[in-house]
C-alpha cells in the first residue's frame, strides 16, 4: 500500500507540473487524481 | 436551450446516476429516482455507489434502478495483486468501462464529494449534469439546480428545498405523485435510533434512555424496537443497562448490530413511529410510509434532509447557533440542551394518541418553557410542490423563515417554473424594519446586476467591431469582476441577500462558452436573470410590507417625517 501510495503521489506532482504548464489533462490523469481521492476518503 | 432542459428532454435514454455518499443520501436518492421512474417507465436508470452504502439496501433499489455498479476501493486495490499504480488504474478503468459500456444519455452527479466530481468525469455520456471536472482540473457545474446546490445547500439556514425534490429538479421531474401517507397500524410499536454519524448530531445517551423510559412509563401498550449498526452496539448496550429501564425490560427489543438492513426494513412493517436524529433509520421509515420523528441538531438543516413524507415531525432546537457548519469547532454542544425530553416524550404520547399537535396539546404534559426552545415542524406533500414543513408551535417566524419562503417562491419560479403561492408573513416592527432595509439593498443589487448587463453588452459590441480593441475589452472585463466584487460585499450589509447573490456568483463562474463573444453573451444574460430575479424578490418583499398592518403607520410616520423636513 505504501509503494501505491508513493506511486500516486509522484504522480500527483507530475499532474501538477502539467497544470503549471497550461496543459490539459489526459483522462489517466483524472484517474489517478480519482484514485487519490478514494483511498483518502476512505482512509486506505 | 439549457443543458438541464436538453438532458430532461431525454425521457426514454438511459440515465447514470452517482451517489457516493452515505445510506441516507443513497434512500433520498431512491425517492428521486422513483418519481422518475414513475413519470418516464421507459427510462433506463443506473446508479453508481459506494458498495458499502447501496449494497445493503440493494433489495430496494433493484425496485427502481436498471443496474448498479457498486464501487469499492478496497477491491480495486486489493485484487491488483502487488499493489501497483499500473494494476490498479487497470482495475479502475476495467469498472469504467463497464460503466461506459451502458451507452449512456446522462450523467448526474448527485454528491458533493470530490472524488464524484472526477468520476462522473470520466463517465462517457452525452450530457453531464452536477459537478464534473474539465481537462483543465476545474470545477464545471452546467445545471442550474446543481448550481442551486453548490451556492445555497448546505452554505446556509435559507435553503427551502428537500434534497427529494432537488434531485428531482436536476432530474427534470417535479411535485410528487407516489404515496406519501401512512399506513394506518393498530400497534404501538416504535422502532427509536437513537444514534447519528456525528457528535454533533447526536444526542447524549442518558437523554435518550429517559424518552425510551418517559414513552413506556406514559404508553403502557407500546414497545421500542431499539436500531443501530454493529459499530453502536456498545452504546446501546448501555442504554439497555441503565437502571430505570429495568422494570421495562421486556417491552424493549435490542436490535442493534443484530439484523442486515433489509431485515431491519421489515421490522417496519407494523411499526406506528420511528424516531431517531437526521440518519439513514428516518428516511427507511419513510420509504415504508412510517411516521417520523425527528430530533435535528447540530449542523442539520430540517428543510433540507427531513424524511421525505406527509405528516412527519422534526424537532429543532431555537438556538442562535443552529444550525452551524461541519468545520464550526462546539464543545458546549448548546443546541443540545434545548432540546428536552420532556417536550419530545410530550409530542410522542400526542402521536400515539392520535391527539392534533398543538401547543395547547403539548402543554399538557410540558411547559411552555420548554417549547420556547425549540420549533416542531410537521412535513406535508403537495403534489405540484413538493415538501414542506410547516412550524407547530410559533406563528410568528423569524427573519430566515420569511425570506427561506420568498426564496421557495422565487426559486421555485426561476428553476422550475413553477407557481406556488404562500401567505404574507406575520410582521413584527422589527421584523418589518429589516424587510424594508433589504429592499434598499435589493435596489442596489439591480443596479449593480444592469452595471454587469452595460459592461458585458460593451464587450460583445467590441468583439462584433471591425478591429475589436483587447484594452477595452479588458478594462470592461474588469469593471465585470468589481461588480462580483461589491455583490459580494453587499452581502455583508444585507445577509438575507446571500442565496441570490451567491447562487449567480456560481451560475456566473460556470457559464458556458468557448470565445469572448459566446462568454459575455452568457455573462449578459445572466446579469439579465440576476436583474430579474432581484426584482422578483423586490416584489414579493414590497408585497409583504404593503400587506402588513404596519405599513399605514409606517407611511404616515414617513410623512410626518417629510413634512417637518420641508
Amino acid at each position: 500500500m505504501e509503494q501505491l501510495k508513493q506511486e500516486v503521489l509522484n504522480s500527483l506532482k507530475t499532474i501538477e507540473k502539467t497544470l503549471e504548464r497550461n496543459e490539459n489533462l489526459e483522462s489517466q490523469d483524472l484517474e489517478v487524481i480519482l484514485l487519490s481521492l478514494l483511498l483518502e476518503e476512505d482512509q486506505l | 436551450m439549457s443543458p438541464q432542459k436538453e438532458a430532461s428532454g431525454v425521457v426514454e435514454g438511459t440515465f447514470a446516476v452517482v451517489q457516493l455518499s452515505r445510506f441516507g443520501d443513497v434512500i433520498q436518492t431512491l425517492q428521486a429516482a422513483m418519481e422518475l421512474k414513475g413519470k418516464f417507465p421507459k427510462t433506463r436508470l443506473i446508479l453508481i455507489g459506494r458498495e458499502k452504502f447501496c449494497r445493503p439496501i440493494e433489495f430496494k433499489l433493484k425496485e427502481t434502478f436498471d443496474q448498479i455498479h457498486y464501487l469499492n476501493t478496497k477491491s480495486l486495490v486489493t485484487t491488483a495483486g502487488t499493489q501497483s499504480l499500473a494494476k490498479v488504474q487497470m482495475n479502475l478503468r476495467t469498472f469504467l468501462e463497464r460503466i461506459n459500456n451502458e451507452n449512456i444519455d446522462v450523467a448526474i452527479n448527485l454528491t458533493y464529494s470530490k472524488s464524484s466530481g472526477y468520476l462522473t468525469s470520466l463517465i462517457k455520456s452525452k450530457y453531464k449534469l452536477g459537478l464534473v471536472r474539465n481537462e483543465r482540473n476545474e470545477t464545471v457545474i452546467n445545471d442550474s439546480w446543481s448550481q442551486f446546490i453548490y451556492s445555497n445547500t448546505m452554505n446556509g439556514p435559507y435553503s427551502p428545498f428537500n434534497l427529494v425534490d432537488i434531485f428531482k429538479g436536476i432530474f427534470g421531474v417535479h411535485g410528487s405523485n407516489y404515496p406519501v401517507d401512512h399506513k394506518e397500524i393498530q400497534s404501538k410499536k416504535i422502532i427509536v435510533h437513537p444514534f447519528a454519524s456525528q457528535r454533533k448530531k447526536k444526542w447524549p445517551l442518558a437523554k435518550w434512555t429517559e424518552i425510551i423510559y418517559q414513552i413506556l412509563k406514559n404508553n403502557p401498550d407500546s414497545k421500542i424496537t431499539i436500531m443501530g449498526a454493529p459499530n453502536e452496539i456498545e452504546e446501546a448496550n448501555k442504554i439497555m443497562d441503565n437502571p430505570i429501564l429495568k422494570t421495562y425490560q421486556g417491552k424493549i427489543q435490542n436490535l442493534v448490530g443484530r439484523t442486515s438492513i433489509e431485515e431491519l426494513y421489515r421490522e417496519f412493517k407494523d411499526a406506528k413511529l420511528f424516531i431517531g436524529h437526521d440518519s439513514m433509520g428516518g428516511h427507511l421509515a419513510s420509504l415504508y410510509n412510517v411516521q417520523t420523528l425527528t430530533i435535528s441538531l447540530g449542523t442539520v438543516r430540517p428543510y433540507e434532509t427531513s424524511p421525505y413524507g406527509n405528516n412527519n415531525f422534526t424537532i429543532a432546537p431555537r438556538t442562535s447557533c443552529f444550525p452551524c457548519f461541519v468545520e464550526d469547532k462546539c464543545e458546549l454542544l448548546p443546541c443540545h440542551k434545548d432540546v428536552t425530553y420532556n417536550a419530545i416524550s410530550a409530542l410522542v404520547n400526542l402521536l400515539l394518541t392520535k391527539k392534533p399537535v398543538t401547543t395547547e396539546n403539548l402543554l399538557a404534559n410540558t411547559t411552555q418553557n420548554f417549547l420556547d426552545k425549540i420549533d416542531i415542524y410537521r412535513s406535508y406533500v403537495d403534489k405540484e410542490h413538493g415538501f414542506k414543513l410547516e412550524s407547530v408551535l410559533h406563528e410568528d417566524s423569524t427573519t430566515i423563515d420569511i425570506f427561506r419562503n420568498f426564496y421557495r417562491i422565487l426559486w421555485g419560479f426561476l428553476l422550475s417554473g413553477s407557481e406556488e403561492n404562500l401567505p404574507f408573513p406575520h410582521l413584527s416592527k422589527e421584523k418589518f424594519n429589516i424587510l424594508h432595509r433589504h429592499l434598499k439593498g435589493l435596489n442596489h443589487l439591480t443596479q449593480l446586476n444592469k452595471f454587469g448587463k452595460t459592461y458585458s453588452g460593451k464587450i460583445i459590441d467590441e468583439v462584433n467591431a471591425d478591429t475589436p480593441d483587447v484594452n477595452k475589452i479588458k478594462k470592461q472585463s474588469e469593471r465585470l469582476m468589481e461588480i462580483d466584487d461589491l455583490a459580494q460585499t453587499l452581502k455583508l450589509n444585507y445577509p438575507h441577500l446571500a442565496p441570490i447573490v451567491d447562487f449567480y456568483h456560481v451560475s456566473r463562474a460556470n457559464i458556458p462558452g468557448v470565445t469572448v463573444k459566446q462568454m459575455a453573451e452568457f455573462c449578459y444574460l445572466s446579469y439579465h436573470e440576476a436583474a430579474n430575479a432581484s426584482s422578483v424578490l423586490s416584489e414579493l418583499i414590497d408585497s409583504s410590507l404593503k400587506s402588513s398592518p404596519l405599513y399605514q403607520e409606517f407611511i404616515n410616520s414617513k410623512n410626518a417625517t417629510t413634512a417637518n423636513d420641508n
